[in-house]
């Protein structure tokens, strides 16, 4: 009697759950994606640090302007247009019909407070920083219009407004924040009762590292989207990735490790959708060291490497050669072609009397695992000796990276650093890999930039009034003429001082679903991707 | 017996005080700014060289001061239930930590419900068919299951039933959109329950076959032969319930067992346990986070080995503690 009883409420469950109402509607569209890098983090933009957050903002979230698919065409987005005489002060007009998705009108008002609360608060932001610290002043000259100042000419300025950190936010629910209290609030913690934007698609759950789940908005200003639900989900493991994709529980992935391509390309009902790395995988010499100062040092460096063996051995041909910073137009690669003799004549010319060389790099990432000991090979073959110092994972390398040595021996984060004197890193050189310098020639800029008067150089330790005098020359015209003939110079001059040996950069694989439509497309920088998610179409 | 357990309570705090601290200095050991460990590149050459503003979220994160200072800091905030932020999220350690405590436990318990099911009857029947063909294809598959890495059975699992057959889901917590579907939930369990679980299943079973094979060879197994019993008595009713109490020491240290083993099969199936998030704070050197999750699964551990305690009482009457026990 008592088995019977319990067989029956079994039965009672199963056959309750059977019939429970699911959370979706049978006809609904629904995307499953994942991005196979970082992860998700926060959803203010003073923690703004990964790719896989600028994915899914773009979804909730909007910029004054955005960028089509080759990640550099400016075209509007809250802001319908624009206009400048001077390429310092910028006049917004902004759409008149778009709303928080609380209800809540977008006004000037809510631009105003995005900008200011930065000016008032720099220091709270941890990640990517926005474009508001070239903002000298703002004003909303009437609800649907902002006038910006910046402290210098700028033509990038508009450009770069598609940044992550630039995203507009509602001053309505944000009024109250401080930089003291800004992590601990709802909006930031992603509580999807408080998080409001005026995007396509509304924060419906957010699953700190495992998934972000946003729903349509049939209000939003550009029409409602045509794909009902989108979910990113966040994988510790690309392996799992690559079994939902052929399992059919996943439609769309970013960043498939190379060693999948292959597998998913032959997977039915996929598209293998290669796309190219606006990036670099360089490496950085600390030129300040007087034994690498020498720019021949780092051509024969540069002649050293066999980038093309690198590419089509490693990478299969699905990686780009780089001599320069990809920015910049490449006439004359006569100074990186692979040519060991001519190496070993510099070396010879320059007096080198073979110190080993230590190059820093992390371990961790898939672009240094297998070229690091080619790398080594071909700079040993032509006489430099190469210590390799691997790190197990990038807070270690972070960690190296920063260990700057002053004048008295002292390391960064000791008593009495004296920054001024800080010139001698541990390493001689370290792997760079990553960055978005592809997309114009000012996005290098950051590498050589001083961060602070406390930091006159950087990485390199190259820097000079003459590169940023060009760099600053750059942004002040808007004349493509003039532009190309600023970034040509500007281009030969790090060419040739080669403070950076560039070699390659691997093409992207993603795979999309064969029923994604409509206006789908990827990005050149991928992660910029759903700035225009409401016109995809889910056409199965 | 009532005083005993409230002893074993109290003798817990300084054992999980002691845990904390080793694991703290520990810890302080990893290189690398946990601060800058998952910076892009972009945003590091933006921000990461500006002494001041790491300064301030090393003053937010606690992360400032000598390690002493930390760690008396950390302690005095668990003791007022603030277990910090992780460094790494920038959330509060409790927000991470929550929601993933459920899902840890219903794979654990799951695991063990399968290595029980599976490691008991077979090390009966191993014992029992002792030297037959049934012992030795058991023992087999138990030197098959100690010895093949959990990862290479969940990725096996996840390609030939997810993939190939198509018979169970691949990986996660639930199938979008059925949330609130048991049914569904108990499919995404079975794979990462039975990988998990083989391991503890293959000890159980090794441990019962031996306990068995004692027990089975006892007088009081010759005098309930004689007295005429079933086999099914003299086996389940005599045999296996004094055999049980040596299997209720191992199940008590399954339980760090599965932990371990969870970070690896919660890695692999994608499950949002904290094994999973073990791996995200060690991969991110995220000192606070990982202080959080020992806490939480330093206290499970000291939990699970009361209840085998409470289970041996249960197991043989004969067992009761005193007070100098």
């Amino acid at each position: 009697m008592r088995r019977r009883s319990i067989a029956a409420l079994i039965a009672t469950v199963v056959m309750a759950s059977a019939v429970a109402v699911p959370a979706v509607a049978q006809d609904e569209t629904v995307l499953r994606t994942a991005r196979l890098s970082d992860g998700f983090n926060q959803c203010h933009p003073v923690n703004a640090q990964t790719g896989n957050q600028y994915q899914w903002w773009g979804t909730i979230f909007n910029w004054l302007v955005k960028v089509e698919a080759d990640s550099r065409t400016v075209v509007p987005d809250l802001a319908t247009s624009w206009a400048t005489d001077d390429a310092q002060t910028y006049t917004f007009d902004l759409v008149q019909d778009a709303s928080w998705s609380d209800g809540e009108p977008f006004t000037a008002d809510d631009v105003v407070y995005s900008v200011q609360w930065y000016l008032d608060n720099p220091d709270a932001y941890q990640g990517f920083q926005p474009e508001w610290p070239k903002v000298a002043s703002i004003e909303a000259l009437d609800d649907y219009t902002v006038q910006m100042t910046l402290d210098a000419p700028n033509s990038r300025f508009l450009g770069n407004l598609a940044g992550i950190a630039n995203v507009i936010l509602p001053e309505h629910v944000l009024a109250d924040a401080t930089a003291d209290n800004i992590l601990d609030l709802p909006f930031a913690l992603c509580d999807p009762d408080a998080v409001v934007g005026t995007g396509p698609y509304t924060l419906e759950n957010y699953e700190p590292s495992q998934l972000v789940e946003v729903v349509a908005n049939p209000d939003y200003f550009k029409g409602a989207p045509n794909i009902d639900r989108i979910i990113f989900k966040d994988f510790a493991d690309p392996a799992l990735a690559i079994a939902q994709l052929e399992s059919g529980e996943l439609d769309l992935v970013f960043r498939v490790p190379p060693d999948e391509e292959a597998r998913v390309s032959n997977i039915p009902g996929l598209t293998l959708v290669p796309s190219e790395n606006p990036g670099i995988v360089r490496i950085v010499v600390a030129t300040e060291k007087s034994q690498w100062s020498d720019p021949k040092f780092r051509h024969a460096m540069s002649a050293a490497v066999n980038r093309n063996g690198i590419v089509d051995g490693l990478y299969q041909g699905n990686a780009k050669v780089l001599h320069n910073h990809p920015g910049f137009e490449v006439t004359d690669t006569s100074l990186s072609t692979y040519d060991p003799d001519k190496a070993r004549a510099l070396l010879e010319e320059i007096g080198y009397g073979g110190e080993t060389f230590k190059i820093l790099y992390d371990a961790s990432l898939p672009e240094n695992q297998a070229s690091m000991p080619l790398i080594q090979s071909d700079l040993q073959a032509v006489g430099i000796p190469v210590e390799l110092v691997p790190t197990p994972g990038t807070g270690d390398f972070v960690d190296k990276l920063f260990t700057y040595v002053d004048g008295e021996g002292r390391a960064l984060g000791d008593e009495g650093f004296d920054v001024a004197t800080a010139t001698t890193p541990e390493y001689d050189g370290f792997m760079h890999i990553g960055g978005t310098e592809a997309l114009h020639p000012d996005v290098s800029n950051t590498y050589y930039r001083a961060p602070n008067d406390a930091h006159p150089k950087w990485l390199s330790g190259y820097n000079s009034d003459a590169i940023q005098d060009l760099w600053a020359a750059g942004r002040a015209t808007a004349d493509a003429g003039e532009q190309a003939t600023i970034y040509g110079e500007l281009g030969d001059i790090l060419y040739t001082d080669m403070p950076m040996v560039h070699l390659f950069v691997p093409n992207i694989a993603n795979v999309a679903s064969d029923c994604l439509g409509g206006e789908f497309d990827i990005h050149l920088s991928e992660r910029e991707s759903f700035m225009d998610v409401e016109a995809w179409e889910w056409t199965c | 017996m009532g005083a005993y357990f409230i002893r074993r309570i109290i003798i817990a705090i300084p054992v999980l005080i002691g845990l904390t601290v080793l694991s703290f200095f520990i810890i302080s050991l990893t290189p690398g700014d946990p601060l800058l460990a998952r910076m892009n590149p972009e945003a590091l050459a933006q921000t990461a060289a500006n002494p001041e503003l790491l300064e301030k979220a090393r003053e937010r994160f606690g992360l400032n001061g000598p390690l002493p200072v930390q760690y008396w800091n950390w302690l005095t905030g668990v003791v007022q239930g603030d277990l910090g932020y992780s460094v790494s999220t920038r959330r509060p350690i409790i927000d991470e930590i929550g929601p993933r405590i459920w899902p840890s436990l219903s794979l654990m318990i799951a695991a063990s419900m399968f290595a029980i099911a599976f490691g008991i009857p077979a090390g009966v029947i191993a014992a029992v068919k002792q030297y037959g063909r049934a012992d030795y294809i058991l023992s087999g598959v138990t030197i098959v299951l100690i010895s093949t890495p959990s990862f290479v059975i969940g990725l096996l699992a996840i390609y030939i039933f997810g993939v190939n057959l198509g018979w169970l889901p691949v990986g996660e917590l639930y199938t979008f959109g059925k949330e609130d579907d048991v049914i569904d939930r108990i499919s995404h369990l079975i794979l990462p329950g039975l990988v998990l679980g083989t391991f503890g299943a293959a000890l159980i079973m090794r441990y019962t076959r031996a306990s068995m094979l004692d027990s089975l060879g006892s007088d009081y197994i010759t005098t309930a032969k004689s007295k005429g019993l079933s086999s099914r008595i003299i086996i389940i009713r005599h045999g296996l319930r004094n055999a049980l109490i040596p299997i209720i020491t191992v199940l008590a240290f399954l339980m760090p067992e599965l932990i371990a083993g969870a970070v690896v099969t919660e890695t692999v199936f994608n499950w949002p346990g904290l094994g999973q998030l073990s791996v995200i704070a060690a991969n991110a050197g995220d000192p606070s986070l990982m202080m959080g999750i020992i806490l939480i699964v330093g206290i499970a551990v000291i939990v699970a080995s009361i209840i085998a305690d409470f289970g041996y009482s249960v197991a043989d009457p004969r067992i009761r503690y005193t007070k100098g026990s």
